[in-house]
């Protein structure tokens, strides 16, 4: 959140972030470099280069791809999910690089425009044994490239966070792109099974945590509240919710967030309005709910940002009745002030 | 997120645990089974034959392709047989495979199905190739053969004076 416009704001977490990320890439293609040269002399400096970013490439897309479910499932793993974005521009610039190299070691010196050879140059479409891996890998890394150029808070904002989302959910048709290309293309050279091995468990990975999470979440959307006769829901009994802390339930349509704070109680839309974030899995900071994701912060009786901030989520009107905590599943415009819900001490 | 991409995201990944394993699975059934080769055929793995001597009265040019010849002999009875071939100029074609036919004359059309791969050749300067069982008792010529042009550059009949002696 930044009250002026900055390319990139940058905090001390997020170079340690870089550094690591940098650092961990280098250190991939070293490893990489060093064990071809071992294993395999004949090597070329460039074979080796084409293959290496590459690897990185598909390493580091493995990494963001699971992210997103570990953070849902663990929320120890949020503080990788701060800085994503810079994980995905570096994803495309190794694969921009695998690309480029490669299109001028195979292609670039013929008598036919290299993109022209890249989609034309292998195999037959309608053929599984000659199936062509490189257009496939041409187009993970267009939507890669559509998904680097847009990963700015500038598109985020005007896209606005749900548009920019299902933008960005192109990376799983990136992935599976990537699969296919490595699975038509460097597994069919390859006489040993490691990259098979490898490309199979980074699958399983990412599909299998991916579904996990999935499964946890429709379980909550899944669970419906009874509805009071007033037409509110009841959906916990007050003491339910941690201190500073909220619950979510899935309340006409949508998750909302039942903060606790200071012996009242908010209600509040889940959805953060920076990344759609889940604000109930967030805290109360300085009398502020603070989005796990990047620090969002809105006041929960209003769903304001402190000036001079100008986002706004959605309230909902609550009750406290006895111990029972009822939200009206009708949220109020974005930014409406509602009285808190008393919390009775038991 | 929001509930329509929470849903949208169910089942991306319920389509993509059920395609992705397909795609791997397919690849592999189709591999290629590529042959491990751990050693060279004969043809490709001769000896370097460098205590073959040469036998004199063998030297001679190549028609048409900067190539010197000389046959070489293993021992004084020539009871194995080679030639040194030397490059004084790299050939155009990347891959030049040498071959002995049991016939003399004029260079084939093609390559015929008798021939006998004697070895590679492509780097200017010498290499020496052993010739087949056949070439001690028969005369016969070398073919030069473009494997990726698929075409026979040239031929020369080798004849070795059988009463001639060896230069040791």
């Amino acid at each position: 959140m930044s009250e002026r416009y900055r390319a990139v704001g940058w905090t001390r977490h997020k170079r340690i972030y870089d550094a690591i990320l940098l650092a961990g890439a280098v250190t991939v293609l070293g490893t990489f470099a060093a064990a071809t040269v071992a294993l395999e002399p004949d090597a070329t400096p460039e074979t080796i280069l084409i293959r290496g970013f590459g690897l990185v490439a598909i390493v580091l897309l493995h990494v963001i791809l699971v992210i997103g479910p570990l953070s849902r499932l663990d929320p120890r793993f949020l503080p990788l999910l701060y800085n994503r974005r810079h994980l995905g521009v570096t994803t495309f610039s190794f694969a921009l690089a695998h690309g480029l190299f490669a299109i001028i070691q195979f292609h670039a010196l013929g008598d036919i425009h290299p993109l022209v050879s890249v989609l034309s140059g292998d195999g037959d479409f309608a053929a599984l044994t000659r199936f062509p891996f490189q257009p496939l890998g041409l187009a993970a890394l267009g939507i890669l490239f559509l998904l680097a150029a847009t990963s700015h808070d500038f598109w985020l904002a005007n896209l606005t966070a749900p548009v920019w989302k299902a933008l960005h959910m192109l990376v799983y048709v990136a992935y599976a792109l990537v699969v296919g290309h490595v699975a038509f293309g460097a597994l069919q050279a390859e006489a040993q099974p490691v990259l098979a091995i490898l490309l199979g468990v980074g699958m399983v990975g990412v599909v299998g945590l991916h579904l996990a999470a999935a499964v946890r979440e429709r379980r909550v959307d899944r669970d419906i509240r009874s509805m009071t006769s007033e037409g509110y829901v009841d959906v916990c009994a007050a003491g339910e919710i941690p201190a500073n802390r909220a619950r979510v339930f899935a309340v006409g349509g949508e998750r909302v967030s039942v903060f606790r704070y200071d012996g009242k109680i908010s209600c509040v839309s889940n959805v953060c309005q920076h990344q759609n974030g889940p604000l109930g899995e967030g805290r109360i900071i300085d009398g502020c709910i603070t989005c796990p994701w990047h620090g969002y912060q809105y006041y929960p009786e209003s769903g304001q940002s402190p000036p001079p901030f100008t986002e706004r989520i959605p309230t909902f009107n609550v009750r406290v009745i006895g111990q029972r905590v009822l939200v009206d599943p009708h949220p109020n415009p974005p930014g409406t002030p509602v009285v808190p819900a008393t919390f009775p001490k038991s | 997120m929001i509930r329509s991409h929470r849903r949208r995201h169910f089942w991306i990944f319920a389509i993509l645990a059920v395609i992705l394993p397909l795609v791997l699975v397919a690849a592999i059934g189709v591999k290629r089974r590529a042959p491990i080769v751990d050693r060279l055929p004969p043809a490709l793995n001769q000896p370097s034959l460098g205590t073959w001597n040469p036998i004199a009265g063998t030297e001679t040019e190549w028609v048409d392709l900067p190539i010197h010849l000389r046959m070489l002999a293993s021992d004084s009875l020539r009871s194995r047989l080679g030639v040194e071939l030397t490059l004084t100029e790299a050939f155009s074609e990347p891959d030049v495979a040498v071959y002995w036919i049991a016939r003399t004359g004029a260079a084939p059309e093609t390559l015929p199905r008798n021939a006998i791969l004697v070895g590679t050749i492509g780097k200017i300067g010498a290499q020496r190739l052993e010739l087949p069982p056949q070439a001690v008792a028969t005369q016969g010529s070398l073919v030069l053969y473009s494997v990726a042009h698929g075409r026979v550059l040239g031929a020369l009949t080798i004849s070795e004076p059988r009463s001639g002696p060896s230069d040791e």
